[in-house]
């Protein structure tokens, strides 16, 4: 419901914004730092909620003991961090591991766009001036879990070597570490890294949540990590029964003095939605996760005090994914007629209550420092059925045609959304959209092996942060996670120039250029998505809602400075 | 006596490999396969590790070798691993059949309980009121969807009395009072819906055994009209009744999926219904067949209970 | 006495019988007013299924999300659903799915349950023995995991919920007709039949057949449920009716749940129309077992 008024103000405001902070020589920020949108007031192109997007870290002074119960729809996969993505599994590896690198938690962001890299088990890092060679300087002293076959001894350099080169050899995160070229440990506490190719978000790679450290001896002793977790994070795996609970306690010799403040954090397995809020209602579960306005409602009359938090919708996840390679939608105006023929400020408005996105995939702060309205977008993303009536029967299809769509429901609004779509493609271009509804697995390896046709409800991978995973390992032709099948040269051309560019404000301009090229060719048709809300216990402190990162799925390493205020 | 049982013990044995044929063969023929699920999760999981596990996991023999070697593994008792988790077979199964077990035999329970005194009611007082709300009653039993009821369930009972059963299943063995909270609920739930079925085969068979010939003697030798009822005709009718249960059994023991979705339970139904969807050939395979041995042993058993207690049938 | 008289009294005497028959049936529906009313349901159910397209005020399929989540109202008597559509057209066109997914399978397993029962029963001997085994080997394997095994191995749709539905429902009914046809043989009317070289066609149509119908149509009426509730189990699993096809399974199982506190009306409409098919087959069958089965006529 953007006027063009409202549109025309953002933009504006937009671009006085970037050229203050170039003028004010924010241009070389250099690598480490990210602060975005610092001064947190952001031109919304949707009507807020009454909820805010960040609670501020309590002042006062931290209890400590408590036990942290969270009723989770995850069950790990595997427990092997080199063979899945998935957030069962990070939920909780995550705490029990650490990496090289971190992005803030609740008490130590500015507020929730706060992607400041802090060092997790690295102290200190430079990188050459040709960013290939970075150096990371370790903290001494950092222990290993007392748990055998590693019974507490210290962390090395050599760890980090192992670990990078197992996730180089196989695996999901193969190709973020097969860019390496060598690592050298010229003594216990320093690892130098060489790439292949210059990468100047090397460091935001590294800080990525899955990349995980994990100890060679289990990976030795066991053949793989499927039957262990032992690593140098906060908490201790102590149970782990597969579809009921897990049970993560404190580490006592965690690295970082004082964390966690909570004894124990128990995961149970609830696989239905029902059951998980009625077990929030009854107190048996301290976090939730909403979809929707309307459901936080309905929860708030039964339990008033709970603390909701809205997760700012950075990035849209899915989007319709069409099989490009092939007719008809290898033709750009197939695909840009089919984006103009839906309407996505409809789903915003009666789907999502208001409280959505239109759709886009690079996390807008990677681009501009507002929140993008629907101009912004391009002019594809309106919706103007005329004009893509033309542009189909420009084609060639002036009676349109048939095509499949398979999905998998992650959550309901889903199935209504993709309904919506199919109604409006069948309106308005008379494009026959025959469904099917897939179970996980099945939908998953037809969408990941990248050989189906017709369309899918399709997505980005969920845990990254990193502007590079977020570009390069995404759109880039001859990445392995380009579902999406795009395949277009200038953007190839953008996302390896990105990489080479140190400068900040010059990858929001490379970024922005990525961005237009993206929605000009329609290479991913980005579909309105609400990120929802996370609702806490009223005796929990520090739960502040970080973007990008879901505070108890890949963002869990906050946890740690969570406490119980009892 | 023992000519009939060596006979249907024979007979047994064809039927259990018949049911591991088509378990086998329908996994085989499901697209997409058991390597395509693992790199479900995962989204490119190398090709030599792919290769390796197809040789681990023995999907590259043709398939009837691989069908005889799981036979093997079945005798055995040697199931071996899951392809998606790694995890054994045996430890899996360790946890959730007695899962199963005690939330089949409370559904049993509660489902018995309600449905005899109802069935006894609608017989006795065949085509008056309290046979039709039975009947009814009954009925309404095997028309609400298990998930649906369930649902009703766990949400109301948030709301309204702000207790829900303690998430995170333990043993029964660890905390009776905790693990007996736990399966109330969906005991219920199971045993309403075994209730209907058996009520209504309880009130037909007590209608034919109330005009059976001795029943009408008793009657007129003058016992109380209950005792009539209760000693000779119930004890008959029990039989078919038996069967009816040993018909759900099947269902009790595997079809149980929806039920513990939602009130957190980690029992065979859930084990088997994910290990299909995720096209997890050995779990399957493995759960199945051990649920179809058991319905056959159970069967075998009620039959010769039946030719125990009705000497005609040794005969056929 | 002339033509007229004797046409005459030909029809008065057919009128008769007619009207006979009528108070007859008559009579047996106030005896059974249970069975009278889920025979009532049924014919409405069946009803609304045929004049779905005359019945239903707005398109089942037509989103309208600008008027989603509306409670129940004058044009909109069962509420709208989570995009927009009208939820008492969706219900109507539901019939015709739910009545489609009982017939077809519990047509087809009831047909074949009945020619292999029959064929068990008639000739007995080796082709007996392996074909129970088989049988029995198919009833070892739980319901719902043999649907959701077949489903999973052909493509997610009604048609194919169907064709599982009926393999399940194979099993079991051969073994009834199997037991049927085996009693009936021991009339001995079919003993003099065979003595007197009738065909084995001939004995089954005539002889057989009807002592047979009676628990196929007992069995079938209660199965007719079964399939509808089977066919729900699927939807919730995902392995039924695809959206945006308004089976009430469907409905129930995946809006119905979602905005079961918000919207209780998607779940309400589609519960209670699945309930009361299911109790309207049911009772059906129920009220048939009641005449049909010479040893139940209570003292009526």
């Amino acid at each position: 419901m953007s006027s063009n008024d409202q549109t025309q103000g953002a933009t504006r405001q937009a671009m006085k914004r970037r050229d203050f902070l170039k003028r004010a020589g924010w241009g070389s920020v250099g690598v480490t730092g990210l602060i975005i949108g610092a001064s947190g007031s952001r031109a919304l192109a949707h009507p807020p909620s009454p909820y805010p997007a960040w609670t501020p870290p309590s002042d006062k002074p931290p209890k400590r003991g408590g036990i942290l119960t969270r009723a989770s729809a995850w069950d790990p996969p595997v427990l092997d961090p080199r063979l899945t993505n998935s957030v069962g599994l990070f939920q909780m590896a995550t705490l029990a591991y650490s990496r090289l690198l971190r992005y803030p938690y609740s008490d130590d962001a500015k507020n929730n766009t706060d992607l400041t890299l802090k060092g997790d088990l690295a102290e200190s890092w430079e990188g050459s001036a040709d960013f290939k060679t970075w150096t990371f300087k370790l903290r001494q002293g950092v222990k290993w879990h007392n748990v055998p076959p590693l019974k507490g001894r210290e962390l090395v350099a050599d760890d980090i070597k192992y670990c990078y080169e197992a996730y180089a050899k196989e695996g999901v995160q193969s190709f973020t570490f097969q860019e390496i070229d060598g690592m050298e440990t010229p003594d216990k506490y320093t690892i130098r890294i060489h790439l292949k190719t210059p990468n100047t978000m090397f460091l935001e790679n590294v800080a990525e949540p899955v990349a995980v450290i994990f100890p060679r001896e289990v990976l030795e002793e066991d053949g793989d990590l499927k039957q262990r977790m032992i690593g140098t994070g906060p908490f201790i795996m102590k149970e782990h029964e597969r579809k009921v609970k897990v049970v993560l306690t404190r580490n006592p010799d965690y690295f970082e003095k004082g964390f966690p403040y909570i004894d124990e954090y128990r995961i149970l397995s609830t696989p239905d939605a029902a059951t998980r809020l009625a077990a929030f209602r009854t107190g048996q579960s301290d976090i939730l996760g909403l979809q929707s306005l309307a459901d936080v409602e309905t929860l708030r009359k039964t339990n008033p005090k709970a603390v909701v938090q809205e997760v700012t919708t950075v990035l849209a996840p899915f989007g319709l994914t069409l099989s490009q390679d092939k007719p008809p939608f290898n033709d750009v105006r197939v695909r840009r007629a089919m984006s103009m023929a839906i309407d996505r400020q409809k789903h915003v408005d009666t789907l999502y209550e208001g409280h959505a996105i239109l759709g886009w995939g690079v996390p807008y702060f990677y681009w501009q420092d507002e929140l993008p309205s629907a101009s912004d977008l391009g002019p594809y993303w309106q919706y103007r059925p005329e004009e893509a009536k033309k542009l189909l029967a420009e084609a060639g299809y002036p009676n349109g045609f048939a095509t499949t769509l398979f999905y998998y429901e992650y959550f309901p609004q889903m199935t209504s959304q993709i309904q919506l779509v199919q109604q409006d493609l069948k309106r308005n271009l008379n494009i026959e959209l025959q469904i099917t509804k897939n179970d996980y697995t099945t939908y998953f390896g037809r969408y990941a092996d990248g050989k189906w046709e017709g369309t899918a409800w399709g997505f980005q991978t969920g845990y990254a942060v990193s502007r590079d995973e977020r570009t390069y390992q995404y759109v880039h032709s001859k990445s392995p996670k380009n579902y999406f099948r795009v395949n277009d040269p200038v953007i190839d051309e953008l996302a390896t120039k990105l990489r080479q560019t140190p400068d900040r404000a010059e990858q929001q301009v490379l970024t922005k250029k990525l961005v237009e090229r993206e929605h000009d060719q329609v290479l991913r048709m980005w579909m309105p998505y609400d990120a929802g809300f996370s609702i806490w216990q009223p005796h929990l402190r520090n739960i502040g809602q970080l973007d990008l990162r879901g505070n108890f799925g890949y963002g869990a390493p906050t946890l740690a400075r969570l406490w119980l205020d009892k | 006596m023992s000519i009939y049982v060596m006979r249907r013990l024979l007979l047994a044995i064809p039927v259990l490999l018949l049911s591991s044929l088509v378990v086998f063969g329908l996994m085989r023929v499901m697209p997409g396969d058991a390597l395509t699920a693992l790199m479900a999760e995962s989204g490119n999981v190398s090709p030599r590790e792919l290769q390796k596990l197809r040789k681990d996991l023995k999907l590259d023999l043709p398939y009837h070798e691989q069908y005889l070697h799981w036979v093997w593994q079945m005798v055995t008792f040697n199931p071996g691993r899951s392809v998606f988790t790694g995890d054994a077979i045996s430890t899996s199964l360790k946890k959730s059949i007695p899962v199963t077990i005690e939330l089949a035999a409370m559904a049993i329970v509660f489902g018995v309980a309600l449905a005899i005194p109802l069935g006894v009611l609608s017989a006795t007082r065949q085509d008056k009121l309290s046979d039709y709300i039975g009947r009814l009653v009954a009925i309404s039993g095997l028309s609400f969807p298990d998930f649906w009821l369930g649902t009703l369930i766990i949400t109301f009972a948030a709301i309204w009395f702000s207790w829900i059963p303690p998430l995170g299943y333990t043993s029964l063995w660890e905390s009776p009072w905790r693990n007996l909270q736990q399966f109330l609920l969906p005991a219920a739930v199971l045993g309403l819906r075994l209730s209907a079925a058996t009520m209504r085969m309880t009130r037909s068979t007590l209608l034919e055994v109330l005009r059976e010939d001795y029943v009408r003697t008793a009657w007129a030798k003058g016992l109380g009209e209950r005792l009539i009822i209760y000693k000779h005709a119930l004890k008959n009718a029990l039989i078919p009744v038996v069967t009816i249960v040993g018909g759900q059994l099947g269902t009790l023991l595997a079809g149980t999926v929806i039920v513990e979705t939602i009130f957190a339970l980690p029992g065979m139904g859930r084990l088997t219904v994910e290990a299909i969807l995720f096209r997890d050939y050995p779990v399957v395979q493995t759960n199945v067949m051990l649920v179809a041995a058991t319905l056959v042993t159970l069967n075998l058993l009620v039959d010769l209970t039946y030719a125990w207690l009705d000497p005609r049938i040794r005969y056929q | 006495m002339s033509t007229a008289t004797i046409r005459d009294s030909v029809i008065t005497s057919q009128r008769a019988t007619k009207r006979r028959r009528v108070q007859a049936l008559w009579d047996l529906m106030k005896r059974k007013p249970l069975g009278t009313a889920a025979a009532s349901i049924i014919l409405l159910i069946v009803f609304t299924a045929i004049f779905a397209d005359v019945l239903a005020p707005y398109d089942p399929l037509f989103t309208r999300p600008e008027i989603r989540l509306a409670p129940p109202s004058w044009q909109y008597p069962f509420g709208t659903d989570d995009i927009g559509r009208d939820v008492f057209s969706r219900i109507i066109y539901g019939a015709r799915i739910s009545l489609w997914v009982g017939l077809l399978a519990v047509g087809i397993g009831t047909l074949a349950g009945t020619i292999i029962g029959l064929i068990c029963g008639y000739w007995e001997g080796r082709v007996d023995l392996v074909l129970q085994r088989f049988m029995d080997a198919l009833m070892a394997i739980p319901g719902l995991i043999l649907a959701l095994a077949i489903v999973s191995v052909l493509k997610p749709n009604t048609t194919n919920a169907m064709l599982a539905i009926a393999v399940v429902i194979i099993p079991g009914n051969s073994r009834i007709v199997r037991g049927a046809v085996l009693s009936a043989k021991q009339n001995p009317y079919v003993e003099s039949a065979r003595a007197l070289g009738c065909g084995h066609l001939r004995i089954i149509a005539s002889h057989i057949l009807p002592n047979v119908t009676a628990p196929i149509l007992i069995i079938a009426s209660i199965w007719l449920g079964n399939a509808i509730f089977i066919e729900a189990s699927l939807s919730f699993l995902g392995l039924g009716t695809q959206p945006p096809q308004p089976s009430w399974g469907l409905m129930l199982s995946s809006t119905g749940r979602a905005f079961m506190e918000r919207a209780p009306w998607l779940a309400i409409f589609p519960g209670l129309a699945i309930s009361l098919a299911v109790l309207g087959f049911n009772l059906f069958g129920d009220t048939l077992r009641d005449i049909w089965d010479p040893k139940l006529r209570g003292r009526s």
